[in-house]
């Protein structure tokens, strides 16, 4: 990545756009034009962006950070007094072995749903991709899950899943898995974990599906009838051009599930509420029951922060694993 | 609902009477009654509801001053979930609006589910409603918090004790009771009939029902679930037992004794008789009422509410269920939790004269009324529950002669609140029903965590 | 996109054998999709068949597949509780927080992959680290922010609050599509002359159409869903959405499932509506062959 900060104005230097000025007439309009293109625009296209953002959640942000080194209870929050308390915060999550057991469900549990998820929407993009009788209409099927209300689709995945009256036991019964009867999917961490999981890939491969599908279309075809001229099968096609060239796009789409799935609440609180005996407590979990059933707002913030970090690396190791390529550093 | 809101609304009207009548005799029974009710020791819950002699005459003629009264007040309730609840509260609104020239009253509807945490983003976000419904169990919790401003009414001798019980902290009031119900044993008549049972009134009969049943039919006796504390903890009572003794701030557990013990390995016989599914660690009380109304099962631990939603979507259970008080347990007695909901008036509000005098306006005996006989509770005024007529409705019934004579309120501690949240009895019972603590330890775990949560 | 069918069989393929592969190939296709389509629909039929069923077939040992009676009735019992006015609330507020969110964030996203930002890749992570925060812990103080702004019990104020949370998220998405154009085509335009807005206008808005269709929906469906902003913020009734508007069928006592999946059906079909409109520009081939000339 270059920086433009300390190139001196109005001088072309290198690769960059800035370099064009053909179509003006006269140095100081060319210079002016120059100016903006270079140092005005790029920040003015930027600035509504950052301002809308935050605007809001800047001061959010900063006051969780604050928090987690205090004990603040519910009357801290409308400015009555807090005690600092350094890292003790942190510590205690550190030693508690039951805090222990939720990061790592939450990272397990978060990457199998990243893994699924970009799994499936990669596959189906692909599949919408191809030419067949039906495409349009799977098109749009694949995106509904994402339209239907959630509160719907609680409803509706825990109907599917309830062990006496459930249509997913009595499907698998039907077709012959006879041990399926009255199988209780949320009494232990496995098979609870499996269907909170389908719900989060049922709800969220749409979003990639659909993703990639563009970036799909944007690719030119005359690249890969090149390749395919060139004796390149579909699979070779796939493999070398089509998702290399999709790279940045799937660094996102990773990036964004990842965020989305370490956070995961509605899917666990409404299917399992973290139980039976907080065995499906994930992260987000923990830090609403610290926060509003605890009113231990230093404790939850403490745990947040947690989460920020860890997501953090998370996305900063991502973008080292791609960046060669194009990610970040074009 | 809205097919059958009609029919239920009825239901409830008739057994809402009959609660009068037993509230009356018990009101006549009981006397005197004490100064305050905060002492969670005695069992007398609604025996003794204070002052009914003065309540009768006072609670008509309500005074109609309207200096206060100009002003706008913010109103949360809890959302009602059917139509006709939310124009019953509208219509008391506009009422309101109409006697008080120059009030407005905002109402805004809360999901249950929600409540708790919007009261927390409330308070701490600086921003609260004037008025609010609130779960009896969460008054004391906020009033701790000095979110709530106290109740000062004249009606206040016209109060269920119960509720007056669970809306005390240090001898101060917070909630204007408004409502209140309690969960019986509801029962399929068709399956005691033929099998020649008798409606279990011990622990020891409900056993020996469900031996008979579980051996003559399919259906299972009664399911106990991972997440129905309602049901589990009053057996502690049951068993002659408390859950915590104490007052102001210091409250200890007393789940770790033998009564607690005995509640705890009933429940969990419950469970290892087999007559409840696998899955139901981690069913609920919705759950249970779901199964019941699909005839599955021939007992259940259910509310009023719980009663007319089965029939409600059953309808062919008509007729063939019944209710009676819950059975006795060692202890000699059949108390259950009585839950319901306090009116409170914020603390930072700024219309706190006026949203007093809304509440006390909706806790006049014709718009407790026309309230409670929609959502299936009693009023939660002894005028409100005299109010309700006088007639009889066998089914309903016993819910009122539960919640009047055989109902307690949890420990009114602010503390209260973050044992439920936290989930202690849930999740003690579901390692219980795991097999990972035995009765005994699971009864000194919750001890434990209780603990934990008075001391802070 | 039209050239997708393979010109010609490349060499060293025999014709049965290429013929063999490429029906294996079409009976896997059309069994992936079948399998697909199931999976993403079975949950919304059994949507749309509980909201016409009689509360007793609702959850029954068996299932029951179409009901005794259909209860059509529950659909006018649905409009007739003001469905109309929150279907207004909801498309207003969806609305305006796609155009104005696309719009802000395709300028970002423009700038961030094609245009020297100073600082521009710490940039981009302090814009996602926004969102790396559960909302739990932001929403208290984030609701004294509104107070103070003035934007609690507003539609004005939602749309707000959901363009701060949807704009990280759709900056990164269309900076990922801008970045996999080629430079060559913009290039190329500003050397012919055009302006950079010119640029940006004849030549990259085109080619980013899908990227910019596929952040339409996602700012969308994330502002049409919402929930707990549109709860806590929006308390009168008048001004909720139908997320929130659908718990009201949620009461003490239990929920009125039944009305709650007709509401339910009602509500998806306006974003059923708005993807086939937006999903057909998609892949309506606007961009095929576009690096060719």
């Amino acid at each position: 990545m270059t920086s433009t900060r300390t190139r001196p104005l109005g001088r072309p230097a290198g690769p960059t756009p800035g370099g064009r000025g053909t179509g003006g007439s006269g140095r100081g309009r060319r210079w002016s034009r120059h100016w903006f293109d270079n140092r005005a625009l790029p920040r003015l296209l930027v600035a509504p962006a950052l301002l809308l953002i935050f605007a809001l959640i800047g001061y959010p942000v900063a006051r969780t950070l604050w928090l987690s080194f205090h004990d603040a209870g519910l009357p801290a929050l409308t400015g009555g007094g807090m005690d600092f308390v350094g890292l003790s915060n942190y510590t205690d999550i550190a030693t508690d072995p039951q805090m222990r057991r939720v990061f790592v469900t939450t990272v397990v549990f978060g990457l199998a749903c990243v893994v699924g998820t970009m799994v499936l929407g990669i596959a189906v993009a692909l599949l919408l991709n191809r030419p067949f009788r039906g495409r349009a209409l799977l098109g749009v099927l694949v995106l509904l899950p994402w339209a239907m209300p959630k509160v719907a689709a609680a409803t509706v995945w825990r109907w599917l899943f309830h062990d006496q009256y459930g249509l997913v036991n009595w499907g698998l019964v039907s077709v012959g898995f006879s041990s399926f009867e009255g199988y209780a999917w949320f009494v232990s961490r496995v098979p609870a974990f499996t269907a909170i999981g389908v719900v989060v890939v049922w709800q969220s491969f749409p979003f990639v599906a659909l993703s990639l599908l563009a970036g799909l279309q944007s690719i030119a075809d005359d690249v890969v009838d090149a390749a395919r001229i060139d004796g390149a099968g579909p699979w070779q096609v796939t493999r070398h051009i089509t998702l290399p060239l999709l790279k940045p796009l799937l660094l996102v789409l990773v990036v964004i599930s990842t965020i989305w799935d370490f956070k995961i609440f509605d899917q666990v609180y409404v299917m399992t509420q973290g139980g039976p005996a907080r065995s499906t407590e994930v992260l987000s979990i923990t830090t609403w029951r610290e926060a509003f059933t605890q009113l231990d707002f230093g404790l939850a913030s403490a745990l947040a922060m947690a989460m920020f970090a860890i997501l953090s690396v998370i996305t900063v190791v991502y973008i080292r694993l791609v960046r060669e390529d194009q990610g970040l550093s074009r | 609902m809205t097919h059958r809101g009609r029919s239920q609304s009825g239901r409830f009207r008739t057994w809402a009477v009959g609660a009068a009548l037993l509230a009356l005799t018990a009101a006549a029974c009981g006397g005197g009654g004490t100064d305050e009710g905060a002492a969670g020791g005695t069992d007398a819950a609604g025996t003794d509801a204070a002052g009914i002699d003065a309540a009768g005459t006072e609670a008509a003629g309500t005074e109609a001053a309207g200096d206060v009264a100009a002003g706008e007040i913010t109103v949360w309730i809890m959302q009602p979930g059917n139509e006709e609840v939310e124009t019953v509260l509208t219509d008391a609104a506009e009422a309101f609006e109409a006697e008080h020239e120059g009030a407005t009253v905002a109402l805004e509807f809360v999901p249950w589910a929600n409540a708790h945490d919007q009261f927390v983003t409330a308070i701490g976000g600086g921003q609260v409603p004037d008025l609010a419904e609130m779960g009896n169990t969460w008054t004391p919790e906020f009033a701790e918090l000095g979110g709530l401003a106290t109740v000062d009414s004249e009606q206040s001798g016209d109060y269920i004790d119960s509720l007056v019980e669970s809306g005390t902290v240090d001898g101060a009031l917070y909630g204007y009771p408004w409502y209140a119900g309690a969960r019986s044993l509801i029962y399929r008549t068709d399956i005691f009939d033929e099998l020649g049972l008798e409606a279990p009134q011990t622990w020891d009969d409900l056993l020996a029902a469900g031996d008979t049943i579980a051996e003559e039919t399919d259906v299972a006796p009664i399911h106990v679930a991972g997440d129905y504390y309602h049901m589990l903890a009053p057996m502690v009572w049951q068993a002659g037992g408390e859950l915590a003794t104490g007052e102001g701030d210091s409250w200890t557990a007393e789940v770790d004794s033998d009564a607690g013990a005995q509640a705890f390995a009933f429940y969990n016989e419950l469970w290892e008789r087999g007559w409840s599914p696998d899955g139901a660690v981690t069913w609920n009380s919705v759950d249970v009422r779901d199964a019941f109304a699909n005839g599955d099962a021939a007992m259940m631990v259910g509310g009023g509410w719980d009663l007319a939603a089965i029939l409600g979507t059953n309808p062919d259970l008509e007729g063939s269920v019944a209710t009676t008080l819950l059975p006795e347990g060692p202890g000699g007695n059949r108390d259950t939790f009585a839950g319901g909901s306090h009116l409170v008036v914020f603390e930072e509000s700024d219309a706190k004269e006026l949203a007093g005098e809304f509440a006390e306006f909706l806790l006049e005996p014709e718009q407790i009324t026309a309230f409670t006989e929609q959502i299936g509770f009693l009023p939660g005024t002894v005028s409100g529950v005299e109010a309700s007529g006088a007639s009889g409705d066998e089914l309903y019934e016993t819910f009122a002669t539960q919640l009047v004579e055989h109902s307690r309120s949890y420990p009114p501690t602010a503390a209260w609140g973050a044992i439920e949240g936290d989930r202690v009895l849930p999740d003690t019972t579901q390692l219980m029903m795991q097999g990972e603590l035995d009765p005994e330890a699971a009864a000194a775990e919750v001890d434990a965590r209780m603990d934990e949560a008075f001391s802070g | 996109m039209t050239a997708i069918t393979p010109p010609a069989a490349p060499a060293g393929t025999t014709r049965p054998a290429r013929r063999t592969q490429a029906r294996v190939v079409t009976v896997l296709t059309y069994a992936a999709a079948l399998v697909l389509g199931a999976f993403s629909v079975a949950p919304l039929v059994w949507m749309v068949l509980t909201s016409i069923k009689p509360r007793a077939e609702i959850l029954t040992r068996d299932p029951v597949f179409w009901p005794s009676e259909p209860q059509w009735g529950r659909y006018v019992d649905v409009l007739e509780r003001g469905f109309s006015g929150y279907l207004t609330n909801s498309l207003t507020v969806a609305a305006a927080t796609t155009v104005l969110g696309v719009t802000v964030a395709a300028l970002a996203g423009y700038s961030l992959a094609r245009l020297q930002v100073g600082l521009k890749r710490y940039l981009l992570l302090v814009v996602l680290a926004t969102q790396m925060f559960p909302m739990v812990v932001l929403i208290i103080p984030l609701f004294a922010v509104m107070r103070n702004l003035g934007l609690l019990d507003s539609l004005v104020g939602l749309v707000i609050a959901y363009l701060s949370f949807t704009t990280p998220l759709a900056v990164w998405i269309l900076r990922g599509f801008f970045a996999s154009i080629p430079d060559d085509l913009e290039d190329a335009a500003l050397v012919d002359g055009c302006t950079r807005f010119g640029a940006i206008r004849r030549i990259v808005v085109p080619l980013a159409g899908p990227g910019i269709a596929a952040s339409s929906i996602f700012v969308f469906i994330a502002a049409w869903n919402e929930f707990l902003f549109a709860l806590t913020f929006v308390k009168q009734d008048s001004l909720r959405t139908l997320p929130v508007a659908l718990q009201s069928l949620v009461g003490r006592a239990g929920a009125d499932n039944g009305a709650i999946m007709a509401t339910s059906v009602l509500f998806t079909l306006p974003v059923v509506v708005f993807f086939l409109l937006v999903h057909r520009r998609m892949t309506s081939g606007m961009v095929a062959g576009a690096v060719k000339g």
